[in-house]
C-alpha cells in the first residue's frame, strides 16, 4: 500500500472538498513523508488555492514511497463524502491506480473510485508583498460579503489606519462594512501602508461562504492593486490559503 | 530520439521575441503599435486585434513571442476546443476583469481560431467574445483564417484587422534550416526546398513534415523524403506496383495510399498479374503475397456488398503492406511487369459480351423468364438444336425475336456439317421424316 491515511471526521474532508471545489474541479494531491499538499490555480488563472495538511492533522498516516499523486475529480470525491454520516471516520488508501475511501461509523463502508491524471503544472505562489494584514472571526467575513453581494459583484477592500472597510456601490446602493480591533470585529490588526483593492464578489463569496466551516478565523491580507490572500488555519497545524487576482478599475 | 520526438518541433522552436517571427513585417508592426498603446495605458480605440491569415502563417506565434518578450501573462482559448459560452465564461471572461495574479505587469487574451466557432452549435459563444471584447481591462487578440466569414460581422466591427500573408518558401526554408541546425541533423538543401514548396507557406505544417522525417536521424537526403511516401505525386500504375512489390518495409508501401487519386481496385488487378513475375522463384513469396491479396479482396467485396467502407482501411492495407510483408521474397530484380490478363479479355470480349446479353434479353422476354435464366436454361438447348439443325434452330430462334446469324455468331455455333446435311437429307422425303419423328 503506497498510501494510507486516516482523519477523525468525515465531515471535515466534505467542507474542505467544496472549498477546493470553488477554485478548481479536478487536480492532484501531492503527498510525501511530511503531509499532504495541493496547489491549483483555476482555469481562468485569476485564483489560486494552496492546502497544506501535515501528517500530524492525521490520526494514521503511512506512506511507502517519496511521492505520491493522486489526480481526483471533486465532483465524484464528493458524492461519496456527502454519504458521511456525523462522526465517522474516514481512510484513504491510494493502490494500484485507485482511491479508497473507507467511511468507518456504525457500519464501515468502502468506496473505489479511478486515480485520473490531472495536467499540473508546478506553481510558484504569487510573489507579493501584503500592507495590510487583518485576522477575525470568518463567520463575520462571510456576512459583510454576502451584504456586498446585494449592491455589487465587486468588493472594494479599504485598510486604514484604524479601520478595514469592505465597500460595495452600485447604481443600486452602497454598503460600507467597519472592522476594526477596538469594536472586537478584529482579533489582529496591522497595516505598513494604508492600501485599497478591489476584487470580484463571485469568487470571494463562494469561497468564504465554503471555507468559513473549515476554520472560525480567517486572516485577510493584500496591498493596493494586489491579489488577495484568505488564510483558513486547519485545526493541528494545516493551512488553506486563497489567493485572488485584484478587480481592474 | 525518444526525447526529442515527444516534444512538437513546432512548439520548441515556437519564437521567444517578436524579432525572431519571421515573415510579415506590416502585421509584426501594426500589432506592436497596437499592443504598445494598451501597455501604454492608452486603451486602444479597438480594444481587441484580429489577426488574420492562412494557417502556419505566425499569427499565434507572434502573440505567444510578444507575451513571453514583454513579461505579460497569457490567457489563452482556443475557440474551437473552448466553445460554449459557459466554458468561455469560466475560462477567459473572468480573467479579463481581473489583474494578475502571478505579478505580471499585464495580461494579454488570445483566443484562437475564432472562425472555427458554429453558430447554430455554439449558440452564444460569439456574443460570449463580444462581451469579453467589450468588458476587457486587458488586450484581446483574435485569430482567424478567414475573417470575412459573415457571422464574424460583428465581431470585425470592434476589431482591429490585422492581416497575414502567407510565407514564402525562402522564409520557410530559412527556418526549417535553422532547426537542423540546432537539431544536429545534416539536411540537404533540396529536402528543405521541398518541403518548403510542399507546405505552401504554412510553417508548422513545414516543421512538422521536417520532424517527421528527421527526428533522430543524423542526415536526411531526398530519396528518404520520397521512401517516407513524402512527396504525393502522382506515379504511373508501374510504379506503384514496383513500390509495393520492391517495398523494404511495410510502411513503403503503404506510402503509395498517400497518393491523390489511388485506383486501388486497378492496383489490385495490377499484383494480382504481376506478383508471381517478381516474386519467383520463391513459392512462399508468391503464397503469402496472394493470401494477403485474396484477404484484400474478401474486404472489398464486403464493402460492395454491405456498404461497409469502414473496411476500406483494411482492404488497402492488406494490398500495399500486406503484400510486401511476404516472407521469403527474393532479391530485387527488374521486372518488366504486364497489364492485367483480365482486364485485357473482358476488354477484348466486351464486343461479343454485349451482344450475349442483348440476345439472351430479348429471348427472357419472350420466354417470360429472367435474363440469368435464359442464358443458364434456354440458350445452351437452342445452340443444341442450332448445331444439330441450323435450319430448324435459326427459325426457333427467330421466333424468339433473335436474328438467327447474330445468335450463330456470339454464342459460337458450330454447324456440324455431316448432321446438318443428313437433317436435310431426311427432310426430303415426307415418309422419312415421319419416321425420324417417331424415332423421336
Amino acid at each position: 500500500m503506497p498510501l494510507k491515511f486516516e482523519f477523525p471526521d468525515a465531515r471535515d474532508w466534505r467542507y474542505l472538498i467544496e472549498s477546493l471545489q470553488t477554485v478548481i474541479e479536478e487536480a492532484n494531491f501531492i503527498a510525501d513523508a511530511e503531509g499532504l499538499r495541493l496547489r491549483a490555480l483555476d482555469p481562468s488563472r485569476i485564483a489560486m488555492v494552496d492546502l497544506y495538511m501535515p501528517r500530524e492533522v492525521f490520526e494514521l498516516y503511512e506512506i511507502d514511497e517519496e511521492r505520491v499523486r493522486i489526480g481526483v475529480n471533486f465532483d465524484d470525491l464528493n458524492k461519496i463524502l456527502k454519504r458521511a454520516k456525523a462522526k465517522d471516520k474516514i481512510l484513504f488508501q491510494v493502490e494500484g491506480g485507485r482511491l479508497r475511501v473507507t467511511l468507518a461509523g456504525k457500519a464501515e463502508r468502502t468506496f473505489s473510485l479511478p486515480l485520473i491524471d490531472v495536467v499540473g503544472e508546478e506553481l510558484p505562489l504569487p510573489k507579493v508583498t501584503f500592507d495590510v494584514t487583518a485576522k477575525m472571526v470568518s463567520d463575520t467575513l462571510r456576512d459583510a460579503l454576502k451584504d456586498a453581494e446585494m449592491i455589487s459583484d465587486t468588493a472594494r477592500f479599504v485598510g486604514e489606519e484604524k479601520e478595514l472597510k469592505i465597500v460595495a456601490k452600485s447604481d443600486k446602493g452602497e454598503l460600507e462594512a467597519r472592522f476594526s480591533l477596538e469594536s472586537g470585529s478584529l482579533l489582529e490588526y496591522e497595516v505598513k501602508q494604508p492600501s485599497t483593492s478591489s476584487y470580484s464578489l463571485e469568487y470571494l463569496e463562494d469561497i468564504v461562504s465554503k471555507a468559513y466551516r473549515i476554520s472560525d478565523l480567517v486572516t485577510l491580507e493584500f496591498s493596493t492593486n494586489k491579489p488577495l490572500s484568505l488564510t483558513f488555519d486547519i485545526a493541528g497545524g494545516g493551512v488553506l490559503r486563497y489567493f485572488l487576482a485584484p478587480r481592474m478599475e | 530520439m525518444s526525447a526529442r520526438a515527444e516534444v512538437p518541433w513546432a512548439e520548441k522552436y515556437r519564437p521567444k521575441t517578436i524579432d525572431e517571427v519571421v515573415g510579415n513585417p506590416e502585421a509584426k508592426k501594426a500589432f506592436v503599435a497596437w499592443l504598445n498603446a494598451w501597455l501604454a495605458g492608452k486603451t486602444p480605440e479597438k480594444k481587441a486585434a484580429l489577426l488574420y491569415g492562412p494557417p502556419g502563417c505566425g499569427k499565434t506565434s507572434l502573440v505567444h513571442a510578444a507575451a513571453n518578450q514583454l513579461g505579460l501573462e497569457l490567457i489563452e482559448a482556443n475557440a474551437s476546443d473552448v466553445r460554449t459560452s459557459e466554458a468561455l465564461k469560466r475560462r477567459v471572461l473572468r480573467a479579463a476583469t481581473e489583474g494578475s495574479l502571478s505579478g505580471a505587469r499585464g495580461k494579454i487574451i488570445l483566443l484562437d481560431e475564432v472562425d472555427g466557432l458554429n453558430p447554430r452549435e455554439d449558440a452564444g459563444g460569439l456574443d460570449t467574445i463580444l462581451e469579453i471584447i467589450r468588458v476587457s481591462r486587458h488586450p484581446v487578440v483574435l485569430t482567424a483564417n478567414d475573417p470575412w466569414d459573415p457571422r464574424l460581422r460583428d465581431l470585425r466591427n470592434v476589431c482591429e484587422l490585422i492581416e497575414f500573408k502567407k510565407l514564402g518558401v525562402r522564409e520557410v526554408t530559412k527556418v526549417l534550416a535553422d532547426i537542423c541546425r540546432r537539431e544536429g541533423v545534416q539536411c540537404d538543401p533540396s529536402v528543405l526546398k521541398a518541403i518548403a514548396e510542399n507546405s505552401e507557406g504554412d510553417l508548422r505544417a513545414a516543421i512538422n513534415d521536417l520532424q517527421a522525417v528527421a527526428a533522430g536521424r543524423r542526415s536526411v537526403s531526398l530519396e528518404d523524403l520520397e521512401m517516407l511516401g513524402y512527396r504525393a505525386k502522382q506515379l504511373s500504375m508501374f510504379e506503384v506496383v514496383r513500390q509495393v512489390l520492391t517495398a523494404k518495409r511495410p510502411e513503403a508501401a503503404r506510402a503509395v495510399l498517400s497518393m491523390p487519386s489511388l485506383d486501388y481496385e486497378m492496383l489490385m488487378q495490377w499484383l494480382n498479374e504481376n506478383i508471381p513475375y517478381q516474386y519467383s522463384p520463391s513459392a512462399v513469396a508468391i503464397a503469402d503475397a496472394y493470401d494477403a491479396l485474396s484477404k484484400a479482396d474478401i474486404m472489398l467485396a464486403r464493402i460492395k456488398r454491405e456498404q461497409a467502407w469502414t473496411l476500406l482501411p483494411y482492404a488497402l492495407d492488406l494490398m500495399t503492406a500486406g503484400v510486401a510483408s511476404a516472407r521469403e521474397k527474393p532479391p530485387f530484380k527488374f521486372v518488366k511487369y504486364s497489364f492485367p490478363f483480365k482486364l485485357r479479355a473482358l476488354s477484348s470480349t466486351k464486343d461479343v459480351r454485349e451482344e450475349r446479353l442483348r440476345i439472351a434479353r430479348a429471348i427472357a422476354r419472350a420466354c417470360h423468364v429472367s435474363t440469368r435464366t435464359a442464358l443458364i436454361e434456354v440458350v445452351p438447348y437452342l445452340k443444341l438444336i442450332y448445331e444439330g439443325d441450323p435450319q430448324r434452330g435459326r427459325k426457333l430462334v427467330e421466333s424468339l425475336g433473335v436474328p438467327g446469324d447474330a445468335f450463330a455468331r456470339a454464342f459460337g455455333v458450330a454447324v456440324q456439317e455431316r448432321r446438318a446435311a443428313a437433317a436435310a437429307e431426311t427432310r426430303r422425303g415426307p415418309s422419312a421424316t415421319r419416321s425420324a419423328r417417331r424415332r423421336a
